[in-house]
């Protein structure tokens, strides 16, 4: 068999790259910013939880164009890391789409991390992350139109 | 292994029912060149990859056609949820209706059910990787078709995505056959199959 195909787990890339550092890099506050298009943060996932009676009540209402602002952002970073994963399977020497993967998959994890402490998991382990109560099912299904996003937020 | 993320991975958000545009593009869903066939083509064809990096683009190609398929059930259930009964009546979806109310089943625009004979899973690496090629151009000209009969922006926003998808699927695929044909024998290509003959 090895006569007919190189099964060689590394593929030769031409020099080293210590993904792992550059991963581990912080950007500072990048995501720190005005969702809402106002200062400050009025919108708490106490206020969205307990002032709507249904999910339609939320529509127009600050928290939820926070909310989706914030779901948006991890729609916009995840689809960065979609992206790049497919390109590295295929190019994974590719020093500047490794960075790229890096830097999205980082901001990422922090978008998830930000909507789970103040709106609820999108993950099965972020599951009542401080909260006393089941909240998986909390919110409208992802399928629904109450659960998504305009694309103009 | 599969974790669960609870969002679409593009926003589908559409304020007016359609009967007739769901019994169209429920064919995306489970029709001869829809998102089913298309995660169930790559998640079976990658045990036979000798190539690495082939396996693992078949994975996240994959899983992407998963959350394809999410998307889709989104478009058609969004345009089938509100629909009045006089609204079934005058459309072609009344003849899904029947069996199936307004739940969400894979079938073609034709009616046919889904069934894994629109994919192939021929365990040879160079051959599953062209069918993989074609597969994400036939995608591709399904969701032109699409796009040429749907007249809704909030439809047509996420049918241009997955076209763009598509797209840049094939261009991976064709990167991944390069790989594999690159590391093989290149007396002869075409003498041996790598996932099968072994000695």
């Amino acid at each position: 068999m090895a006569e007919h195909y190189n099964f060689g787990r590394n593929y030769g890339c031409s020099d080293n790259y210590d993904a792992d550092r550059r991963c581990g890099e912080r950007n500072g506050d990048w995501y720190e910013y005005d969702y809402c298009g106002r200062s400050g943060n009025d919108c708490t996932s106490a206020n969205y939880a307990r002032s709507c009676n249904s999910t339609r009540d939320c529509d127009c209402d600050c928290s939820n164009q926070s909310r989706w602002a914030l779901l948006r952002r991890i729609m916009e970073e995840g689809f960065a890391v979609d992206e790049a994963i497919l390109f590295l399977d295929v190019n994974p020497c590719d020093k500047q789409a490794l960075a790229f993967y890096c830097e999205h998959a980082q901001k990422r994890r922090a978008l998830l991390a930000k909507y789970r402490d103040s709106y609820g998991p999108l993950r099965m382990d972020d599951v009542n992350i401080g909260r006393s109560n089941w909240t998986w099912a909390d919110d409208p299904m992802p399928w629904t139109r109450e659960g998504n996003i305009h694309v103009g937020v | 292994m599969w974790v669960y993320e609870k969002r679409l991975q593009y926003p589908v958000r559409i304020a007016k029912p359609n009967a007739k545009l769901a019994s169209l593009i429920v064919s995306q869903l489970g029709g001869p060149d829809g998102e089913l066939a298309a995660s169930q083509r790559y998640l079976s064809q990658r045990y036979a990859m000798p190539d690495n990096r082939a396996a693992a683009l078949l994975t996240d190609i994959g899983t992407e056609e998963l959350a394809h398929l999410e998307i889709v059930s989104a478009i058609l259930h969004q345009l089938t949820r509100d629909l009045c009964l006089d609204e079934i009546k005058n459309s072609p979806y009344a003849h899904y209706f029947v069996d199936h109310t307004v739940g969400i089943w894979p079938q073609a625009a034709s009616g046919d059910a889904f069934t894994s004979a629109y994919f192939q899973s021929k365990g040879d690496p160079i051959t599953d990787l062209h069918e993989d090629m074609a597969a994400e151009q036939k995608a591709r000209t399904t969701y032109d078709n699409l796009i040429r009969l749907v007249d809704d922006p909030d439809v047509l926003d996420p049918l241009r995505f997955l076209r763009q998808r598509e797209i840049v699927h094939y261009q991976r695929f064709g990167e991944a056959l390069q790989n594999v044909v690159e590391k093989l024998d290149s007396r002869n290509h075409y003498g041996i199959n790598t996932a099968f003959d072994r000695c």
